[in-house]
């Protein structure tokens, strides 16, 4: 066995794994009831999953080293769907135990995009367009109702972006190229993607409010890198292209529009995309868009604002593909 | 209030309330699936538990008597991992032997409170430790092939992810 201590030690991934090139193995054989005798008194497997359920899931892997029943019990779809459940009040259906190891141990289905009130600064953000007098952070909205009160995807800030009398865009792009086990998921299962985001006017001015969101794979991956505009603003000669033939078709691609009168404006409202409709399996990019001016050309900050932006992959829905 | 005998393994007799030997699913079942009457001297017979656990057993079962019912398996909130009261981590302050038969007691007797806080301790046991440290505490062979290590230790390794 050598010295075993330093062995079990994690060590970093050398090499970057095409998710294409990796299977998960298969239970290992089992000879006898080692792993289940302990201290010399036999312990069933359901009593032994009991025990190892209380274990923090981010340490469960870990354990696989122990002998091979325990491999074999923790690398099992039922033992995680079990710690899924303790953690998790949420019902699914039986799916495989790496999907509920990714759930619990990676931010996958948690919010991805950074940045969603403005609390710093630009940060993560591109800007694409920056008309009128440009976009502003306000500290507390200005001339619209304050942020509700106990908003998750707020995480505690009061501020928001606000927009101008020309387009004021921006985008945010979240790379999945090293995020390999939801990539690994993705060419396996069918994962529902959810995009969502607060908005409102001023109370005294009309404004228009877009939200877009895009996937793209791992071919036209560089191309969304480039193609920072995603066009929907009014098109104008410069911006005339056909995405096809530029050969950076997304795999999917949804928007919501938000019109306000004036007098209108100022109660926020979420806006929320789901792709839930199937996308190839090599996606490699997200990038969610968003938009605001206002509609009657007043100087100042008077175009929509936006807050709490949220992209998330969502276990519910998850589907095999097939 | 009416009492019954509860009998463990190796012959011995215990007199207990009803109401706390019912925190017992199994023996509940028992009395309800035999029509024992509460008014008979009847005795249960609890074939897999020796005297020695049978005793703390019910130790257990008297002072947690008046505990509100366990939720049901669904309930809408998180269960904490760490919450042992301090009286039962002073009753589970045994050799390791004991506690695995206290486990096995508690899954044969199906007690859903004790089970839980019996294996968290063992629970506890485990966290933080390495798994040749685990091996030595349980008595594990480590039966891998160095290439089937190798093979879960890569696959693991995969698995990490920021």
């Amino acid at each position: 066995m050598g010295d075993v201590k330093s062995k079990d030690k994690l060590k970093p991934m050398k090499e970057y794994t095409p998710v294409k090139d990796f299977q998960f193995l298969d239970p290992l054989e089992e000879d006898s009831n080692n792993g289940l005798c302990l201290n010399g008194i036999y312990v069933p497997e359901e009593v032994l999953e009991n025990i190892l359920i209380h274990i923090p899931p981010k340490h469960l892997l870990y354990l696989t080293l122990v002998c091979k029943k325990w491999n074999n019990i923790i690398k099992s779809d039922s033992f995680w769907k079990n710690v899924f459940n303790m953690h998790q009040p949420n019902k699914t259906q039986l799916l495989p135990w790496y999907i509920y190891y990714s759930y619990l141990n990676t931010n996958n289905f948690e919010n991805l995009l950074k940045n969603g009130n403005g609390q710093e600064k630009f940060k993560h953000w591109k800007i694409v367009k920056n008309y009128g007098d440009q976009f502003v952070i306000e500290k507390k909205p200005q001339g619209s109702d304050p942020l509700p009160a106990n908003v998750p995807e707020f995480y505690g800030h009061e501020s928001c972006f606000a927009t101008s009398f020309y387009e004021c865009n921006k985008i945010q792009e979240i790379p999945l190229k090293d995020k390999r086990l939801i990539r690994y998921i993705i060419t396996k299962f069918h994962v529902p993607i959810y995009a969502s985001e607060w908005t409102a006017g001023r109370f005294d001015c009309g404004c228009e409010y877009h939200l877009k969101f895009t996937g793209f794979g791992e071919t036209n991956n560089d191309l969304a890198k480039e193609h920072v505009d995603l066009g929907m603003h009014d098109i104008t000669e410069e911006d005339n292209f056909d995405a096809s033939e530029e050969g950076r078709s997304p795999h999917f691609e949804k928007a919501e529009k938000v019109t306000v009168r004036q007098w209108e404006g100022n109660k926020w409202e979420k806006v929320e995309i789901i792709i839930s409709e199937n996308y190839p399996a090599d996606l490699a990019m997200l990038v969610f868009e968003h938009q605001g001016r206002d509609t009657q050309f007043w100087k100042g900050h008077y175009g929509s604002k936006m807050a709490g932006g949220v992209v998330k992959f969502l276990i519910e829905g998850i589907e095999p593909r097939n | 209030m009416p009492n019954i005998k509860l009998q463990s393994s190796d012959g011995e007799t215990f007199e207990v309330d009803v109401e706390i030997a019912k925190c017992s699913v199994t023996i509940k079942t028992m009395l309800e699936d035999l029509g024992m009457d509460d008014e008979e001297e009847e005795v249960v017979p609890l074939p897999n538990v020796n005297s020695a656990i049978l005793r703390k057993v019910i130790q257990w079962a008297t002072y947690h008597k008046d505990d509100p019912p366990p939720p049901e398996d669904d309930d809408n909130k998180e269960k904490r991992t760490d919450d042992i009261s301090s009286w039962d981590a002073d009753f589970l302050k045994v050799d390791q032997g004991t506690l695995f038969e206290l486990i096995l007691a508690a899954n044969y007797l199906d007690i859903k409170g004790l089970l839980d806080v019996t294996c968290k301790t063992v629970a506890n046991m485990i966290k933080g430790k390495a798994p040749e440290e685990i091996r030595k505490t349980f008595n594990i062979k480590n039966d891998f092939t160095a290439s089937e290590e190798e093979q879960v230790r890569k696959e693991n390794e995969w698995c990490e992810e920021k």
